[in-house]
């Protein structure tokens, strides 16, 4: 296997959904390291479950969803998370653990179920830490913590993992803008820097548009369409998927498609 | 190690003088009243065959003893049970331990008047705690059974787990409602032995369930991580690297082995093991390493405190215990509710 197969998610006429309907159909798609891709789709075209079946959270029906070359129904829960982090859309804190400690619990994949936590664990989650923004936080309980301080907890607890692959559903939801922008930039800069594979969703099409290098538009369990910026955020396509007349404009900035809706 | 958890663990220790405190003074008090001195004295010469003695190491000491165990095991089950279903109502009876143990025991005790002739007095007490020990894990097995049979098992395993909990234990408890209506002169053994107690046991009820639960409590502690990562979700800690359904089975089955055997030598006794984790948690806080330990000191210290009482409250006569810890627990219980509402708002 040459170095370019490796360390990248690969998705192959992927099937699958639940009990009685099937939510993806036939995606296929390759995500290279070093590159932000972001999946984007109305509410329910299957942004998730294209997630959750990375993870092997849904039996995949038909297809395969390959880890580095491997087939990840074959993989471990342990190998799984030492290779890919997740930090889910939505998850309800149940006990009044510290921000910290919620952190730190990213490593476990790292010390099996009994191993104490070393000092590089702690320097790992201390890293995460700081670039969410959360080191005046570490000793607050994660019952009290407000939407966005719960949203970037999640998100450091994923950095914690030091996965070469990062996924995260819908990370900016409940952050404010300079929230927003610090955790794409820090995303960003993580896949470009340290050759991370990054794969997240967002319903944000401007924010997407500014930060992700791989565009891939989800509709109704389909890949309506793949590529760059310019070459998927067209008014046509948008307005077609979204059912929602939209303008395409330059951005003022950077020249990356801005999408306006026409009310 | 940090030093949140540095402290939270230097907390651990009055914890465990709160224990050695109550079962010195458990073992002080009593319808012979033996002083700390006597007791000192015995401890250190056990040899001595004076009347201390006996009170000191074949009654004393023994019940006490028992008491903590069960105390410190109920609270460990319940502090596990809480955690995996994720659930703050959760205690160690949830999923029918209890209401299978008090059928077994039940069954036990109307089998013996049947037949007092064949059963001598010293295997009565044996026999009941192996029907009610296997009782209460057939009746979770059916449990179990019921739950991976059930379709929606599949989407919802836990909250399938505990409706057939309750199902059955609705039904294996009309069955004991049954025995006892149909069998009058029962009725007092059967109920005492429901409401639990401590009374009259020896060395050979700890031999028996000690072990149990000391093996099952220390496989809980040693999931104490995958306990912490459990409470995340099953989607997130099985995308932190846990494979969710064994180790919730392994969970599941140590704290049902744990319940069973102090069911079955000291009968249903509520409340303990709901509110023992509870109490930990508002000390220690909720990570699980911290929380099993000190739940098990808690709960035992709360136990030996509530024998103790139930012993001497009306002496010569004895409250069943299980009345104690209700009674006890309960005002204790609602006052930390309502003090934490306050906090909260």
């Amino acid at each position: 296997m040459n170095q370019t197969a490796m360390n990248q998610i690969e998705l192959d006429q992927v099937s699958c959904g639940y009990a009685d309907r099937e939510v993806l159909k036939q995606v296929s798609l390759c995500v290279e390291p070093g590159k932000v891709l972001v999946l984007l789709g109305p509410n329910g075209s299957g942004k998730t479950t294209l997630l959750r079946a990375l993870f092997h959270l849904v039996d995949v029906k038909e297809g395969h969803v390959l880890i580095e070359g491997q087939e990840i129904s074959r993989l471990s829960r342990k190998e799984i998370a030492q290779k890919l982090a997740l930090s889910p859309q939505m998850e309800l804190p149940q006990w009044p653990m510290t921000v910290e400690e919620t952190v730190q619990l990213g490593r476990s994949s790292h010390r099996g179920w009994v191993q104490p936590f070393r000092s590089d664990d702690a320097a790992h989650v201390e890293t995460a830490l700081q670039q969410t923004g959360l080191t005046e936080l570490r000793q607050r309980k994660i019952t009290e913590l407000s939407g966005g301080e719960w949203r970037r907890t999640l998100i450091a607890r994923a950095l914690a993992q030091q996965t070469k692959v990062l996924c995260l559903d819908e990370p900016t939801t409940g952050l404010d803008l300079k929230y927003q922008v610090e955790v794409l930039s820090l995303i960003r800069d993580l896949a470009h820097e340290r050759n991370l594979t990054v794969m997240l969703t967002i319903h944000d099409l401007n924010l997407a548009s500014c930060f992700a290098d791989q565009f891939v538009l989800l509709d109704q369990g389909r890949i309506a369409a793949m590529g760059t910026g310019e070459e998927v955020l067209t008014e046509a396509r948008l307005t077609k998927v979204y059912q929602t007349k939209v303008k395409v404009v330059p951005h003022p900035e950077y020249q990356t498609p801005l999408i306006v809706p026409i009310l | 190690m940090q030093p949140r958890q540095l402290i939270l663990v230097w907390r651990m220790i009055p914890l465990v003088g709160f224990l050695l405190a109550a079962i010195i003074v458990g073992i002080h008090l009593g319808a012979v009243e033996l002083s700390f001195e006597q007791i000192w004295q015995g401890l250190l010469n056990p040899s001595d065959a004076s009347y201390v003695d006996t009170i000191l190491w074949q009654i004393r000491m023994p019940r006490v003893i028992l008491a903590a165990c069960v105390g410190g095991g109920l609270a460990v089950a319940g502090a596990a049970f809480q955690g995996v279903f994720r659930n703050p109502l959760a205690d160690p009876f949830v999923i029918g331990a209890s209401s299978g143990a008090a059928l077994g025991a039940t069954l036990a005790l109307l089998w013996m008047a049947g037949s007092v002739t064949v059963i001598t007095a010293t295997w009565q007490i044996p026999w009941l705690i192996l029907s009610a020990f296997i009782g209460a894990i057939l009746v979770v097995c059916a449990v179990f059974m019921i739950a991976a049979l059930s379709n929606i098992g599949r989407n919802a395993p836990l909250l399938t787990l505990i409706l057939a909990g309750m199902a059955l234990s609705s039904f294996t408890g009309a069955l004991v409602s049954l025995i006892m209506f149909l069998n009058h002169e029962m009725l007092t053994a059967i109920f005492s032995w429901l409401l639990g107690s401590f009374s009259g046991r020896h060395w050979n009820e700890i031999m028996m369930a000690g072990p149990v639960i000391l093996g099952s409590g220390c496989l809980l502690w040693l999931m104490s991580r995958p306990l912490d990562l459990l409470s995340f979700g099953d989607e997130t800690a099985m995308t932190l690297g846990l494979s969710i359904s064994k180790f919730r089975m392994l969970i599941l089955i140590a704290a049902t082995m744990c319940t069973a055997a102090c069911v079955a030598v000291s009968g249903v006794i509520g409340f303990l093991g709901l509110m023992a984790p509870h109490m930990t948690r508002i000390i220690l806080g909720p990570r699980h390493g911290l929380l099993i330990p000190g739940s098990c000191l808690l709960g035992a210290t709360m136990m030996v405190v509530a024998d103790t009482l139930a012993r001497t409250i009306i002496a010569p006569a004895e409250i069943p215990v299980g009345i104690v810890t209700a009674m006890m627990g309960c005002p204790f219980f609602l006052f930390l509710l309502v003090s934490r509402g306050q906090q909260t708002k």
